[in-house]
């Protein structure tokens, strides 16, 4: 029986401008949890909250069962952390940090040090400081990856990678997968990453969770469907149908929780239904934003 | 696991600033050599080993606390399974004894030398006080390095630090007594002298103290 | 084992879905016997970096479609039964002749037109495959 590798409840956190708000996070043991969210979103807060980096204001967090961030030396024995604006340092090589950490870390493994080096293509006797950023990156993730830790914590860890070091980063994050002992949260703007491997996906947006499923459940529940009106009939508003956008006789109608009866329901309103578009992440991202901001508008004027 | 951890980090920032460390000791050796063979090489030695321990009291604070906030590499430091607390008892540790560590040898070498001459005894009280105001001006900016988290709050705490030298001496010189003292060949610790002393000694401990305190409040730490 | 599945992220249906395929496929053409061990969930996860839950939906449907049984503790193998490959194939022929009826009569042509065309291209198939030999 998995427990929790992640638990965070009613999380808040009060600065001048901007408030993290009642944080429900949960990333059950075995699992990849992607953070999305606009910036300024609350991502990097919510990780740092959950490092013990900064104390929330309100709520309970719990890493690999140890409250934070009381135990938080104790919860940083299994965590793995890299974040966009940590940075190594300067003056010495990539080797002595290799070797500071697992001076450190007993759960080092040297074998897959040496692989991963190869496969990021790095040079342990290199200094940071001649590395170039994308080089920096994937030695970050190295030190982070070789000690095999039971929690991974990344934020943004594709970003600004080429291509090629972007698939080198997802293969090595889905071989933690291998081990359902492992859970990874990472924070990301690169959609497609986390579509392609994340189990579950929370968004986040000015400060609140806005949504959070199981990713195959959210592929299911959004589509577009495309419609024609014939003259004079006006498309009744159905219940899921979050947006429509209508041009002269065509729409364009989006639901967040897709079933067949919609198309039925359209269709014996006598409007001619001419395509059931599957929604990328990306684009339920950019819908569900703009829903939860157009909700909470107008929430605030009624 | 964590002392060993503590241990680690103190290592590190040895490594990572050996070259200013490792500069500033061969300048302290030769004061030391210049202070032995006395006269104007003798006061070009005081004047060096003075110029190192205020030298050091700037480049350790500025190095291994406000460099490492700088340059980002706090967030690396804090991924390692430590509280914030202990960081600041890491940061402390190191920066103190490395501190004292140079210190000492270059304030016993000149107190010695000046003692071994015989006629200068009048001076060792005197320059016990001088002695130890960088290593006030040191732990104050140590403190305000990890407290306040900016390196415009460490320069102005430098700036502060520089002015108040020549004020010391001022207001030490005021009092009646001392400067006949100096120029005497036997060390007198006198009330003004002893008083300096307790003062120094108060605002170091109060600087490293109220690190500690200010440290655990906070609630933000990156 | 390594199941030498590819995942194309220009097809834009869901990634259970091409993964079915794909597996469904190396069985109908006998890659993948009657009771032979397939990569578990995790296993394939890995291997094709994508999310767990995917794959477990992909095996989830074809559990219930009958291609695949997973038994709690050993694994997922292909289905024992021994006329898979050859019902995967029935389904796929099933489609196809439903497709050539309707085309069949779009262009209007009888049910004897339409025998007569599926005899020539047995024919041309049989000469092909003289030549080959």
């Amino acid at each position: 029986m998995s427990g929790l590798a992640v638990h965070m409840e009613g999380v808040g956190k009060d600065y001048r401008f901007f408030s993290l708000r009642d944080v429900h996070l949960e990333i059950p043991e075995g699992h990849i949890v992607g953070f999305i969210g606009p910036n300024g979103a609350g991502k990097s807060t919510t990780i740092r909250i959950l490092m013990g980096l900064v104390h929330q204001d309100r709520g309970h967090v719990t890493v690999l069962g140890h409250p934070m961030p009381a135990e938080q030396a104790a919860a940083k024995r299994d965590v793995g952390f890299a974040s966009e604006d940590m940075r190594l340092y300067d003056s010495v090589t990539l080797d002595w940090h290799m070797r500071f950490i697992r001076s450190i870390f007993p759960t080092w493994d040297e074998t897959y040090a040496q692989t991963l080096l190869k496969r990021f293509d790095l040079r342990r006797d290199q200094r940071i400081k001649g590395l170039s950023h994308g080089q920096r990156v994937k030695a970050t993730l190295l030190l982070v990856l070789a000690r095999r830790p039971r929690l991974l914590i990344l934020d943004e860890p594709t970003t600004g990678l080429d291509p090629v070091a972007r698939h080198e980063v997802l293969r090595e994050l889905s071989e933690v997968m291998g081990d359902d002992r492992r859970s990874i949260l990472f924070s990301s703007h690169n959609t497609q990453d986390v579509e392609q491997i994340s189990d579950q996906i929370t968004f986040i947006d000015r400060g609140r969770i806005i949504d959070s499923r199981d990713k195959e459940t959210f592929l299911d529940r959004w589509r577009r469907i495309r419609v024609e009106l014939p003259s004079g009939i006006q498309l009744p508003s159905l219940s899921g149908v979050i947006d429509v956008k209508q041009t002269g006789r065509l729409a364009v109608a989006t639901t967040n929780a897709y079933d067949p009866r919609l198309a039925s329901a359209y269709e014996s309103a006598g409007i001619r239904v001419h395509n059931i578009e599957s929604m990328t992440l990306e684009e339920i991202f950019v819908a569900n934003v703009q829903h939860s901001r157009e909700g909470i508008q107008e929430g605030i004027e009624a | 696991m964590t002392q060993t951890l503590v241990w680690r980090l103190i290592a590190k920032d040895v490594y990572l600033t050996r070259k200013g460390l490792g500069l500033l000791f061969l300048a302290g050796c030769l004061a030391v050599g210049l202070l032995q063979r006395g006269g104007p090489a003798g006061l070009v030695g005081i004047t060096t080993a003075l110029i190192v321990v205020i030298l050091l009291g700037i480049v350790l604070p500025m190095q291994t606390v406000v460099n490492e906030r700088k340059k980002q590499n706090l967030p690396f430091v804090m991924s390692l399974p430590i509280s914030p607390l202990e960081y600041t008892a890491a940061k402390l540790a190191m920066n103190l004894s490395v501190y004292v560590v140079l210190w000492l040898a270059v304030t016993i070498a000149v107190v010695g030398t000046i003692a071994r001459a015989g006629t200068f005894g009048g001076m060792i009280p005197i320059m016990t006080v001088a002695a130890l105001v960088p290593m006030m001006t040191f732990a104050l900016l140590l403190a305000v390095s990890i407290v306040m988290e900016s390196e415009a709050w460490a320069i102005g705490t430098m700036g502060a630090s520089n002015v108040s030298y020549s004020f010391w001496w001022y207001f030490l010189l005021q009092f009646p007594g001392v400067r006949a003292d100096m120029a005497g060949p036997v060390a007198i610790w006198s009330g003004p002298i002893r008083a300096m002393l307790a003062v120094e000694s108060a605002v170091i401990v109060l600087a490293l103290g109220l690190t500690f305190f200010f440290q655990s409040r906070k609630t933000d730490f990156i | 084992m390594l199941s030498g599945i590819v995942i194309s992220q220009t097809d834009r249906r869901p990634l259970y879905l091409q993964i079915m395929e794909q597996i469904k496929r190396r069985v109908a053409i006998g890659d993948w016997r009657a009771g032979q061990p397939i990569p578990s969930i995790r296993q394939l996860a890995v291997e094709l970096n994508v999310s767990v839950i995917t794959v477990k939906r992909a095996y989830l449907e074809l559990e219930r479609e009958g291609v695949i049984t997973t038994q709690h503790g050993k694994g997922s193998m292909v289905a024992a039964h021994t006329d898979l490959g050859s019902r995967i194939q029935q389904q796929d022929l099933a489609r196809h002749l439903e497709q050539a009826v309707q085309l069949a009569a779009l262009l209007g042509l009888s049910t004897k037109e339409l025998e007569l065309r599926l005899r020539e291209a047995r024919h041309q198939m049989a000469d092909a495959q003289k030549e080959r030999s």
